[in-house]
């Protein structure tokens, strides 16, 4: 198991490799020019542009620019922020109150930048999971037990309300009952901690959107094993229904909401441009909305290869999980 | 009771009895329920561990209701092994889930009563009937490739049923199953304990299965073709296995089969079963070598023989079981019986006494007759 793990991180560097490069070609054709970003109004001035150009590395030809990219990527550096030049938009956009102040941050580097906010992110996406993996599961189990009755009806039709109410209608409403008119939360967003009454209502917001895949996953799950001759045997020899669920179903049952859970999960832990908008969490969807807005193009470059090694790690974990689920999956 | 010969099931015992809360209540429930208190030892032979009257276990199926088993009588003594044959699909396998009140989702016990130690299992609780299954009846299944957990060790699915049953601690229960895959014979217990079906061959599997079955000492087993699925050398090995620690303590066995050979080696008495219904009950002895039913005489004249020469044809009933969703009017054997006329058409037959044993046919007197008269 170590050998293929180690395996696996090994192919990971081709994947990575490629994924910044595809960026990187986006970025120096697309539409986004960081000169222009820095200087604002001033670019139509050929000397400062050709100066910022220079002193930005953007006047080498491209295979430079990305073999250097590359090389400083190796070093741990991820780049500067755009926001490290003089009057830059994001910085206008922090003096416009746009952006949560303190966890704007002071660094510049992209990679400081982007590991402190993921934290936030993947706080938040950890709340969320738990929530989602307790409530899926359970909510799951008992559908299938008591399939075809008033109370799977009503579990499987909740999830997917759950999940089909999007989060920038359900987010505003939340807001309103549980701010405005039952105060049982006193301020309306921002971050103070993972243990802080804050993050109940966004982190339940981001677990009930894949909700209602979690809970058919598992239903679908326990629902084919339930006939199964094993399951059978396990009540013959006289165990309690609560223990053949627990002990002789479930995990057969867990492979196929694994899969899920191992997609679902790398999405929550990089945050949702949309709950993290509404409640003004400082996370990674809130970068990389900034970042997008304001152009600054090694951000953007840095949340995409942070994203893709997040969903390439979590790939892996999903993969050492069967083995722990599933005693004949082996690792050779 | 039962005097219990296994070296370990005696140290079981001593366990039991240190273990005293959960299993004294244990007791006592069981002596609340049972309607008739536990005959003294003399008595044990007269009445029945297990009383089938009239069951009716029937499925809804999409081409209608599909009578399982359908009227079915039948009783066994405490001690005695008795088999149950018939061909695929009449009802066997449904008799024995009926009595572990197990039977799929669309099935039903409609009628009937099933008087264990005394107790009609009809009219137990679920939650009665969890702390009987298993403890009290045991079941061996068909398939050992399906029947037994994937993702559970299999030494696990040995010892939990006794954590439940006999409130053994996890350890005791651990050790008691080691000892029972020792003497099931799985080579080196201790290192196979924590291992997975799937490292398992098809014997070895039933060799667990077995273990399983046997853990808590059962009462009565009910074996359904536990060597159907098995290779002809490892079924005997099986069969002898279950024969014998069966044997040793001293427990009641229902088997399964459509094996006449197992029928000979192993059981005592046996019972012929047809669409859902007895069709012969008689000692092994007498039904083998003196069959009154037809149909009986079609199964045993399948059985190749070491007598029959090369080239020869074995005998076959033609015909197909009948539809268990619109049976016949009359005796059910009637289209693929070569004795049939107007009154097996019309009437059916019920078990009735002929000579030592029982058949269910017009006409059986005329055979009895016969045989007795060749004597």
């Amino acid at each position: 198991m170590l050998l293929y793990t180690l395996r696996r991180i090994a192919a990971l560097a081709p994947i990575v490799i490629v994924v910044v490069f595809i960026t990187f070609i986006l970025g120096y054709f697309g539409p986004i020019d960081p000169v222009r970003a820095i200087l604002g109004e001033e670019w139509e001035d050929e000397q400062r542009y050709a100066e910022t150009q220079r002193a930005l590395g953007l006047d080498r030809p491209f295979m430079i620019q990305f073999l250097d990219y590359v090389g400083s990527l190796f070093g741990g550096n991820w780049g500067q922020s755009l926001s490290a030049y003089a009057g830059v938009a994001s910085d206008r956009a922090a003096n416009q109150g746009r952006v949560g102040g303190a966890f704007f941050g002071t660094s510049t580097g992209v990679r400081q930048m982007i590991f402190s906010r993921l934290a936030i992110s993947a706080q938040l996406g950890l709340w969320a999971l738990l929530f989602l993996v307790i409530f899926g599961i359970l909510l799951g189990v008992l559908a299938a037990v008591k399939q075809n009755t008033i109370i799977d009806y009503i579990i499987v039709t909740g999830s997917i309300i759950a999940s089909s109410i999007p989060a920038y209608v359900i987010g505003p409403i939340l807001l309103i009952v549980f701010v405005l008119k039952v105060p049982v939360f006193k301020s309306v967003g921002g971050w103070d901690g993972m243990f802080s009454r804050q993050a109940i209502l966004p982190a339940l917001i981001l677990g009930s959107g894949p909700l209602l895949v979690v809970v058919r996953q598992t239903r679908a799950g326990i629902v084919e094993v339930l006939g199964k001759d094993f399951v059978r045997t396990a009540r013959a020899k006289g165990m309690p229904e609560r223990l053949v669920i627990a002990r002789h179903m479930l995990r057969t049952a867990m492979i196929p909401v694994l899969t899920s859970l191992g997609l679902i999960t790398s999405g929550l832990l990089l945050g949702s441009l949309f709950v993290e908008q509404i409640f003004n969490i400082p996370g990674i969807g809130k970068l990389a909305i900034q970042s997008l807005m304001s152009g600054d193009h090694p951000v953007i470059m840095g949340v995409v290869l942070l994203q893709a090694l997040l969903i390439i790690t979590v790939n892996l974990l999903t993969d050492l999980l069967y083995g722990a689920l599933d005693p004949r999956v082996t690792y050779d | 009771m039962n005097t219990v010969s296994l070296p370990h099931m005696q140290y079981a015992i001593h366990e039991k009895s240190e273990a005293s809360g959960h299993i004294g209540g244990m007791m006592q429930i069981d002596a609340e329920h049972s309607e008739i208190p536990l005959a003294p030892v003399g008595e044990a032979q007269e009445r029945p561990l297990l009383q089938i009257k009239e069951l009716q276990t029937q499925f809804e199926t999409k081409q209608g209701i599909v009578k399982a088993v359908d009227g079915l009588s039948l009783e066994l003594y405490e001690g005695e092994v008795v088999g149950l044959v018939g061909e695929s699909g009449c009802g066997k396998t449904m008799t024995a889930l009926s009595i572990m009140r197990l039977l799929p989702e669309n099935g039903q016990i409609v009628a009937g009563e099933i008087g264990f130690d005394g107790v009609n299992l009809l009219q137990r609780s679920g939650e009665e009937m969890q702390r009987i299954r298993g403890r009290k009846i045991a079941m061996i299944f068909q398939e050992p490739m399906t029947a037994l957990t994937p993702t559970m060790p299999i030494g696990r699915q040995i010892s939990e049923a006794m954590e439940i049953h006999l409130g053994l601690s996890r350890q005791v229960a651990k050790e008691r199953a080691l000892e029972l895959l020792a003497h099931v014979g799985i080579p080196s217990p201790q290192a196979r304990f924590g291992d997975y079906i799937h490292q398992f061959s098809g014997g070895m599997r039933q060799r667990v299965m077995i273990a399983i079955a046997f853990s808590c000492q059962p009462r009565l087993l009910l074996a359904d073709e536990p060597t159907t699925a098995l290779d002809v050398t490892v079924q005997a090995q099986i069969l002898d296995l279950i024969k014998n620690l069966a044997q040793e303590a001293g427990m009641t066995a229902l088997f399964i089969t459509h094996d006449m050979g197992i029928v000979a080696g192993s059981c005592d008495r046996v019972a012929v079963m047809y669409a859902g219904r007895l069709v012969e009950v008689g000692s092994v002895d007498d039904v083998l070598l003196k069959p009154l039913h037809p149909y009986t005489q079609g199964l045993l004249g399948s059985v190749p023989s070491l007598h029959s020469e090369p080239g020869e044809r074995l005998s076959s009933i033609s015909g197909l079981p009948p539809d268990l969703v619109q049976l016949p009017p009359g005796c059910k054997f009637w289209p693929r019986c070569p004795l049939a006329d107007e009154r097996c058409k019309q009437e059916e037959p019920l078990l009735e006494q002929y000579g030592a044993s029982q058949a269910a046919c017009w006409k059986a007197d005329y055979r009895s007759d016969s045989i007795s008269e060749s004597k």
